[in-house]
């Protein structure tokens, strides 16, 4: 069951960054820890965004100038091609697992009895 | 669900607020990561564009008719239109389509708002532009523009077709570079087009001479100053021929050094040199050996073939994408052109037709002068005095801002009604320069596009081409070979000269016309059966002694030339394409000689000089790549000038340095008082200072390459080419390139290496017209495309394409097409 979720939400953060952009990452990640409210919400957010850009890449990687961008990126950045795509697939998780946990923890502070 | 800790959720909000500033701001160099890294739309989708899809389609407001293009094989783009109108829109849109980041970079280069794409880094150079009035010369010039004109009509197809492309763009389509700065593509504008014409002017301006004239006097005295930097070349190879069978060298006596004229001291105290050069920032500082176009052409009766031939090698800055970009423009019954264009410009600036074929070298003559104001205010002048009279200054205020539309800068420009005016030390100088004032100039490329021959091409651009002046070469189907040095050259009053600072208190001083045409420097179908120019003195002083220009181009290139079609009456368009890299040098073969005769002579002897001489002996004057004697002349003739010309430079600081052709002119006179190296005790003549040159040259470089026979001494390890994007970036950039050819060669070499051969084109107007050609880089402006540099080894090499000329869309072969784009009017729009 939750590598169906997994899939499904990785599935909606790759169309929806198709769609809207990169914010579309944190935004859904916060709308499912919201919606879940699981302890492993935020770590299955940051996956299923690791999972959406990682496809995304390798789609892009089906084209022949991919490697040509690869090696050129290693010379416009201070690390090497293939690091600035493991940059692109952190920031997303990193984007998705912070957004979610930020939720769970407003959710549960919201939650917890007062005094 | 747990009680997630209080400490964790602080933890994950600052790491989620750190995390989306930097995905959403610029950090330092960095642009903000989240748009740069969308596996989507950031710069990741750059490889979905780096190669032309095979078909496409695509719609253009105000095209009339359907308009195919075929690219083929080495990424043309052909047009067939059914209108010039609808050829231009579609030149627009595949312009944009191949290299949209240069078309707006060059535009706000010349309209001095680099600021707004790549931040303040670039304000220092906005305010050299905006200060040279050139921004605001285009914004007069588009207020002035005849909307009737076809010039205008053709513009505007242009625009519109570049931004029928630009509309199309989403952050996933457009270039990378836009991707990398974090910004989105503008839409053309008319007044860019002006814009890139402006910065084409100050690209090709060589207006130094009143700079030099002045510092050389003020250290040598007027005569040796005007005798070092003279008005006329000594050596006289002129571009319009003679009826010499070679070059003729006046047998000049350089006067000795005077005492500093002390009118030239006294204005350089109040307006001191170096403020001085900035006047002339709009014209680049280029070493001699960034000055490197060449074209030549031959008549039926020395070609192999009957037919008339024609090369055209113009040098400029070498940069990815190329300055230029190829392509084939086809109207039945009107229009048939192929050539070369460069981004921005509505209109093929070098190329063939049916009928004839054109390609230009700089003129390179004086179209700049200076004038010392008489101002009410030294520090914010509002009025300047004209025959006693006070006029008002223009004065437009100006603002520099980035991309985000924040304030960076303000300063102000002030005009005269010659042009610009600057504050240089405590004097305001103001500046004439014709590209400032040119209205026409895209007409005369047109004109010569629908040209029926070399007579009426050169005709159309005598009447319709102003600026800037170009030595333009025309072969036709008829046999004729023609040149004419054309564009607007002011007449100046009393003696002429253009390079002395005037007096901008007396009208008497401003210009009083321009030459007419039939003065021009020209030649039509003449005797001796072949043509050239290299940037060269175009008239012999003795034809025609009137002030043109000063400090003309060495004439090392031109002789070389003249030299090979002159020992050749059966000239192909191969040998064509080989003199384009020939690695001999007229310099070479003149220096050599007189470098053995001192190093072999001499009393006492001199080991190391002989050594050199030596060595030096053993090279054929040839600059190969794999030759390991060139450097070794190269650095006797690098160190030689400071200590030749050390008059000039008495503090070692900088200053004007007469050319080589001055060096040669002197190797005559043995004794001269300029052999003297004031730096020593004794008293050296020509042979003296030669050996003690050569030795410290070989020592020099068995210090940095070790011996002779060392790798290091490889004429290849001395001299590259280094190919920049257009940003500087070292990925985009192809550097390192090695090449052959050396100083003052055909194909010269310079020390940075970032000039040189920008389009090699050698044309025969046989039945049907052949043509081949080649540039440094490639179609696409996209790095991550094939097509980005896939010329690149061809140039290199000195090797040629064969270019593709189909009459129709369907006489292009399948296998010769690499894509295919329909354009279409905007439904309802036309």
């Amino acid at each position: 069951m939750r590598m169906i979720s997994l899939g499904l939400l990785a599935f909606a953060m790759a169309l929806s960054t198709g769609l809207i952009g990169w914010m579309a990452v944190p935004t859904l990640a916060l709308m499912y820890a919201a919606k879940v409210q699981s302890d492993r919400a935020a770590i299955d957010a940051a996956l299923a965004a690791a999972a959406a850009w990682l496809v995304l890449l390798l789609r892009m990687a089906a084209f022949p100038a991919f490697g040509t961008l690869l090696k050129q990126l290693g010379q416009l950045f201070p690390v090497p091609g293939v690091a600035v795509a493991g940059l692109t697939v952190a920031l997303a998780a990193l984007l998705a697992w912070s957004a979610a946990r930020l939720t769970l923890g407003v959710i549960g502070m919201r939650r917890a009895p007062r005094g | 669900m747990r009680r997630p800790s209080v400490r964790g959720t602080v933890a994950a909000g600052l790491v989620l607020v750190l995390t989306a500033f930097v995905a959403q701001r610029p950090v330092g160099p960095l642009p903000a990561l989240g748009p740069l890294l969308d596996p989507v739309h950031g710069i990741w989708s750059a490889v979905t564009t780096a190669e032309l899809p095979a078909e496409a389609t695509a719609t253009i407001d105000g095209l009339a008719a359907g308009t195919d293009v075929r690219y083929d094989d080495r990424g043309v783009p052909h047009i067939f239109a059914h209108s010039v109108r609808d050829a231009y829109r579609a030149l627009g849109y595949v312009v944009a389509r191949d290299r949209l980041f240069q078309l707006e970079l060059s535009a706000r280069a010349g309209g001095g708002t680099l600021t707004e794409l790549v931040g303040a880094r670039a304000l220092p150079l906005d305010q050299e532009t905006r200060a040279s009035g050139m921004p605001a010369s285009a914004v007069e010039r588009v207020a002035r523009i005849d909307t009737s004109s076809l010039a205008y009509a053709l513009s505007t197809a242009y625009v519109d077709g570049a931004n029928a492309y630009i509309r199309t763009l989403t952050p996933a389509t457009q270039p990378i570079e836009y991707t990398l700065l974090g910004r989105r593509p503008k839409p053309m504008a008319l007044i860019d087009v002006f814009h890139l014409l402006n910065r084409m002017g100050a690209t090709l301006a060589t207006s130094g001479h009143e700079l030099t004239q002045l510092e050389a006097s003020a250290r040598v005295g007027r005569v040796a100053a005007e005798a070092l930097f003279p008005m006329h070349a000594p050596i006289v190879e002129p571009i319009q021929p003679n009826g010499s069978n070679g070059a003729r060298t006046e047998r000049t006596v350089l006067p000795a050094a005077g005492a500093p004229d002390t009118t030239a001291v006294a204005l350089l105290r109040t307006t001191p040199a170096g403020a001085l050069s900035s006047l002339l920032a709009f014209a680049p500082t280029r070493s001699d050996d960034a000055i490197g176009s060449n074209n030549w052409a031959v008549a039926p009766s020395r070609s192999a073939t009957g037919h008339a031939l024609l090369a055209g090698d113009p040098h400029l800055e070498l940069t990815l994408p190329s300055i230029w970009y190829e392509a084939h423009l086809v109207v039945p019954d009107t229009l048939d052109v192929y050539g070369v264009t460069i981004p921005g410009a509505p209109g093929i600036i070098i190329g063939f037709t049916k009928a004839i074929a054109w390609t230009f070298t700089n003129t390179g003559a004086d179209v700049t002068d200076f004038y010392l104001e008489t101002v009410d205010d030294a520090r914010a002048p509002t009025r300047y005095q004209v025959d006693g009279a006070w006029r008002p200054v223009t004065v437009r205020p100006q603002q520099y801002r980035d991309a985000t539309g924040a304030l960076l800068a303000t300063d102000t420009v002030r005009f005269t009604h010659r042009g610009p005016m600057r504050k240089v030390g405590a004097r305001w100088v103001s500046v004439r320069w014709t590209v400032l004032e040119s209205m026409r100039v895209l007409e005369g490329f047109e004109a010569a596009s629908h040209a029926p021959t070399s007579a009426a091409m050169l005709d159309a651009m005598g009447q319709l081409y102003e600026s800037p002046a170009q030595n333009m070469l025309t072969i036709d189907t008829t046999g004729t070979i023609a040149i004419r040095s054309t564009g607007r050259y002011p007449r100046r009053p009393d003696i002429g000269r253009g390079d002395l600072l005037r007096d901008g208190s007396q009208s008497a001083n401003d210009w009083i016309g321009d030459w007419p045409v039939t003065d021009y420097p020209q030649a039509f179908r003449p005797a001796q059966g072949f043509l050239s120019s290299a940037n060269q003195e175009p008239f012999d002083p003795k034809a025609q002694p009137r002030y043109f220009g000063a400090n003309w181009e060495r004439p090392w290139r031109a002789m070389q030339i003249n030299r090979l079609l002159r020992a050749d009456s059966a000239v192909t368009a191969d040998k064509m394409r080989r003199i384009q890299t020939d690695p001999g040098s007229a310099r070479a073969d003149l220096f050599v000689p007189a470098l053995l005769a001192a190093g072999r002579s001499g009393s006492p002897a001199n080991a190391k000089a002989e050594r050199a001489a030596t060595l030096l002996a053993e090279w054929d004057r040839r600059y190969v790549r794999e030759n390991r004697r060139a450097v070794l002349f190269e650095e006797i003739m690098r160190q030689l000038s400071p200590r030749l010309w050390d008059e000039l430079r008495p503090d070692s600081a900088k200053g004007p340095v007469p050319t080589d052709m001055m060096t040669a002119v002197l190797l005559t006179d043995s004794l001269s008082t300029w052999w003297d190296d004031h730096g020593t005790a004794t008293v050296e003549h020509r042979d003296d200072l030669l050996r003690r040159v050569m030795a410290s040259a070989l020592d020099s470089l068995l210090a940095a390459r070790g011996e002779p026979t060392d790798d290091r001494w490889r004429w290849d390890q001395a001299r590259v080419a280094n190919i920049k994007h257009l940003l500087g970036l070292p990925a985009f950039s192809r550097n390192g390139v090695t090449v052959q050819g050396g100083p003052a060669t055909i194909w010269p070499s310079t020390g940075d290496g970032r000039h040189g051969p920008s389009w090699r084109m050698v044309v025969e107007m046989s039945s049907p017209r052949q043509a081949w050609g080649t540039y440094p880089g490639g179609q696409s402006g996209n790095p991550l495309s094939p097509r980005y540099d896939d010329r690149l080894a061809a140039w290199r090499e000195g090797r040629l394409d064969t270019l593709r000329v189909p009459a129709t869309a369907d006489a292009l072969p399948a296998a010769q097409q690499r894509a295919h784009l329909t354009l279409t009017p905007t439904a309802g729009r036309r």
